[in-house]
């Protein structure tokens, strides 16, 4: 499946290139992210096939929309990281297995390089590279391969409608090659890099920030057989971060639905629970009561008479209480009517012996018997349904509950659980966030369709992770962590109708942007917003003044989103810091564009390179107004392949009209046939300018 | 100075793909990259030597079959080119994971491929794709409705 770099960097490139005015995240990235294509020619990435753009994808064939979406998520990753190191993604598109969508994974693992944070400790190798501010190997540092059989949406916009989006899809397996994983198996509790001499191996940085609350104790802290049981202590382990957990309250809304048993104290502990998909969902009402075992009889409808298939003979004992009944035989909306019908307050299934290794079953509807279930109900896997039926006769009190005091997906400290099912989910379990999380979360096991391109809060918690695991913020690039840090951001004021809490392309806003201190107080703390990432006239310098160590504070700034930004698109507010002579570097706030564009100039630029000589290579540049106002007067002002200047320049291209484009040709010296460079491109126009930048081979 | 395995196997150099510059700073950081450590030969995973003995039936319409519009199961010869290329993915063993110790201190370790996240997805029957990252063949067993064949149990 890997294919030849060297074959693959023949055909390297693309030679339409889609960058928007003022919203090349990359020109703005704390890291800068390289895919490199390592498809043949004619597939994948290469794949010639012509397609109409969509969602801001303005690639005319297959293999260039593909490119355009793995660039962008990579560029997402890289506006948001900080390291003075390439991260490089080798990536290819292949006829994967039906049901088979694609994979990501870090290349190396490394430890003990200068500037790990922790000695005797794994890192993913992008990771490794930000800490030891140096290139560690000659390899790449993320394999992706998608399939090219699959129909993913590749716009930009996050429209997906029904088919998945490819650039959330990435964002999610970037993730975990950006160190979003843990290197031990959960099924044995195994650290990675064991040897005679070594027999537990040496814990990861990502392992180091999980925590087993019912123990106390980080992965790296435990022994082989606690790790292993703690892979599977659903709700209680949670990730010990405080940056993530800083910015929970933020993200994850209250009401957190659980089950519970409360007594007797042996058995008392969150439960992992299968959903119904009929009855009312848990919580309508919350109840917490005793648990009772369902009696029915041992006949045609169900041969044991704990299975809950027919009526239930012990009724009386029933109602008011939690039924608790054994899967098998019937089905489970059945089971559940039988229950409502017996005044139960909510009701239990359990695995049988049949589904003994299952995890806790979703409860699906027969078609029949789900609009007669009146009452609240969960499947539980068999251990824990054993375990309740063992201490039946003692009693047993439990609650299925929407428990409106902690947050879905935290514990009740306000710390966010990781996904820690029984059985174990191999690197699934402990490597993603639970599922029970909402708002949904990118790094959950399940790629929700209702994901945003925004990995960080208030959106949400990826971002805040990697920060405790190494990513540390580091505008700078000094290898040492900025003390001013972004920490919320809100929208206070919008210019166009209808208000919609968005910055939509074209707007004047005014936002809110949060500061905390992690270091010493400052003096008189001055921040100036760039006109940069989709930021357009922007106020001038605001004051933050003194912002005490620990302490964060807040201030306005109002600027235009840029009409060029799609909707859907991340645009990055930078604010430039100065504390009295001190320049603080700067800090950037994310926000995901609007739906509604308020009109304007949106100018594509495509490009084209060819060999004219053996010294010589031209470009054809085009520039085109996707917008709905004229670009006029618009002069292309630059042209750079590489540190080489284009000539001849300036050029003008006129009045663009929407819908409209204009090309201007350039040729630059050249005799390195088959490099690796940089192209780009920008101008003017009246009102504004515009600029673009793809790497290319040289023809 | 390359790098030796302590096997003795000399790992295979790497075309760069850096620039000069790049590649003088790479061997500055990296120099004299000097013997190797150990070689961490772990014994295949129980679940994965497992899941190479069985042979599976798709029991789960996850296909949107394009003619008929209409879910499906994936048939026998889609359910083996699943499985088998769900083994070499999901492969998650530290056999022959080497771990290569570097004259700074430093120590590296090529994953060959493993420990990375696999992306599965089965359709529904509203026309919407249920996407699901997983690590392991059990995890993608379930997702995907895959069964071990009763014969082979």
């Amino acid at each position: 499946m890997q294919k030849n770099i060297t074959n693959a960097k023949r055909s390297l490139f693309l030679f339409a290139m889609f960058v928007v005015l003022g919203c090349a995240n990359s020109a703005f990235a704390g890291a800068t992210i390289q895919i490199i294509n390592t498809d043949g020619a004619g597939e994948g990435f290469n794949d010639p096939t012509v397609v109409a753009p969509v969602g801001g994808n303005a690639g005319t064939t297959l293999g260039q929309q593909r490119l355009i979406a793995f660039q962008h998520a990579a560029d997402i990753w890289g506006a948001t990281l900080d390291s003075n190191q390439i991260i490089r993604i080798q990536a290819a598109f292949n006829p994967l297995a039906a049901g088979v969508l694609g994979s990501a994974g870090s290349i190396q693992a490394f430890r003990d390089f200068a500037g790990a944070e922790f000695a005797g400790t794994w890192y993913g190798g992008a990771l490794a590279n930000k800490r030891a501010g140096a290139d560690l190997s000659t390899s790449n540092d993320i394999n992706a391969q998608f399939s090219s059989n699959f129909n993913f949406y590749l716009g930009l916009d996050n429209n997906h409608g029904a088919a998945p989006d490819l650039v959330v899809v990435l964002l999610h397996e970037f993730g975990h090659g950006l160190n979003f994983q843990t290197f031990v198996n959960p099924t044995t509790g195994g650290n990675l890099g064991i040897t005679p001499t070594t027999p537990d191996g040496f814990p990861d940085i990502y392992g180091r920030r999980i925590l087993d609350t019912t123990i106390g104790l980080h992965y790296h802290e435990m022994t082989v057989a606690q790790r292993q049981a703690a892979a599977v202590k659903f709700g209680r382990i949670v990730f010990d971060s405080p940056t993530v957990t800083a910015n929970v309250p933020n993200v994850l809304v209250f009401g957190s639905p659980e089950v519970r048993v409360n007594s007797p104290a042996a058995i008392a502990t969150i439960l992992q629970f299968g959903s119904a998909g009929f009855g009312p969902p848990l919580g309508s009402p919350s109840v917490t009561a005793d648990v009772v075992a369902a009696v029915d009889p041992a006949d045609a409808a169900g041969p044991a008479t704990n299975d809950g298939c027919s009526a239930f003979t012990n009724a009386a004992a029933v109602a008011g209480k939690i039924a608790l009944i054994e899967r098998g035989t019937c089905s489970f909306a059945l089971k559940a009517r039988n229950a409502t019908v017996a005044g139960a307050a909510a009701f239990i299934i359990y695995n049988n012996a049949a589904n003994a290794a299952a995890g806790p079953p979703g409860l699906g509807d027969d078609g029949v018997n789900g609009g007669f279930v009146t009452i609240p109900g969960v499947g539980l896997n068999r251990t824990d349904g054993l375990a309740i039926v063992g201490q039946l006769a003692g009693g047993v009190n439990a609650s299925l509950v929407v428990d409106p005091t902690i947050r879905a997906g935290a514990d009740a400290l306000g710390r966010v659980r990781l996904f820690a099912p029984n059985p174990v989910q191999g690197g699934s379990s402990i490597s993603h966030y639970d599922s029970i999380a909402r708002r949904n979360l990118l790094m959950e096991p399940a790629i929700n369709g209702d994901l945003t391109h925004n990995v960080k809060s208030p959106d949400d918690l990826t971002l805040e992770l990697f920060r405790d695991v190494g990513w540390f913020p580091d505008s700078d690039l000094n290898g040492v962590a900025d003390d001013l840090t972004p920490t919320s951001v809100s929208v206070v004021n919008e210019s166009c109708a209808p208000s919609n809490g968005r910055i939509d392309p074209g707007e004047r806003v005014t936002v809110n942007l949060n500061l905390t201190n992690n270091g010493a107080s400052t003096t008189n703390l001055v921040a100036t917003l760039q006109s940069a990432g989709g930021v357009v006239a922007p106020t001038g310098p605001q004051t933050y003044g003194v912002i005490a160590g620990g302490g964060t504070k807040s201030v306005d700034f109002s600027f235009t989103a840029s009409p060029s930004v799609f909707p859907g698109q991340t645009i990055i507010a930078t604010l430039q810091l100065q504390d009295g002579a001190s320049n603080r570097g700067t800090v950037s706030f994310l926000f995901t564009s609007g739906p509604a564009p308020c009109g304007g100039v949106r100018l594509v630029v495509k490009s084209s390179l060819t060999r004219t000589n053996a010294t010589t290579v031209e470009a054809a540049i085009t520039v085109e107004n996707i917008g709905t106002l004229p670009a006029d007067a618009s002069t292309l002002t630059t042209a750079k392949l590489g540190s080489t200047n284009g000539a001849p320049l300036p050029q003008s291209l006129g009045s663009i009209a929407p819908g409209a484009s204009a090309t201007a040709t350039v040729q630059f010296a050249n005799s390195t046939p088959g490099a690796s460079s940089t192209l780009s491109a920008g101008g003017t126009y009246t009102g504004g300018t515009f600029s673009g930048t793809k790497r290319v081979t040289i023809p | 100075m390359r790098p030796k395995a302590l096997s003795g196997r000399v790992p295979r150099p790497k075309k760069s793909r850096r620039p000069a510059a790049h590649r003088t700073r790479i061997g500055l950081v990296l120099s004299a990259i000097l013997v190797a450590l150990a070689i961490g030969t772990i014994a295949l995973s129980r679940t994965s030597t497992q899941a190479q003995k069985k042979s599976y039936v798709a029991t789960r319409e996850i296909i949107l079959d394009k003619a008929s519009g209409k879910l499906r199961k994936p048939t026998a010869q889609e359910t083996d080119e699943m499985v088998a290329q769900l083994k070499s993915l999901t492969n998650r063993s530290t056999e022959d994971l080497t771990q290569v110790q570097h004259d700074n201190g430093m120590v590296s370790m090529d994953l060959k491929g493993r420990f990375g996240g696999v992306v599965l997805g089965r359709a529904n029957a509203d026309g919407t794709t249920e996407v699901r990252c997983v690590f392991t063949m059990e995890e993608a067993e379930e997702f995907l409705g895959l069964v071990a064949s009763s014969q082979d149990q």
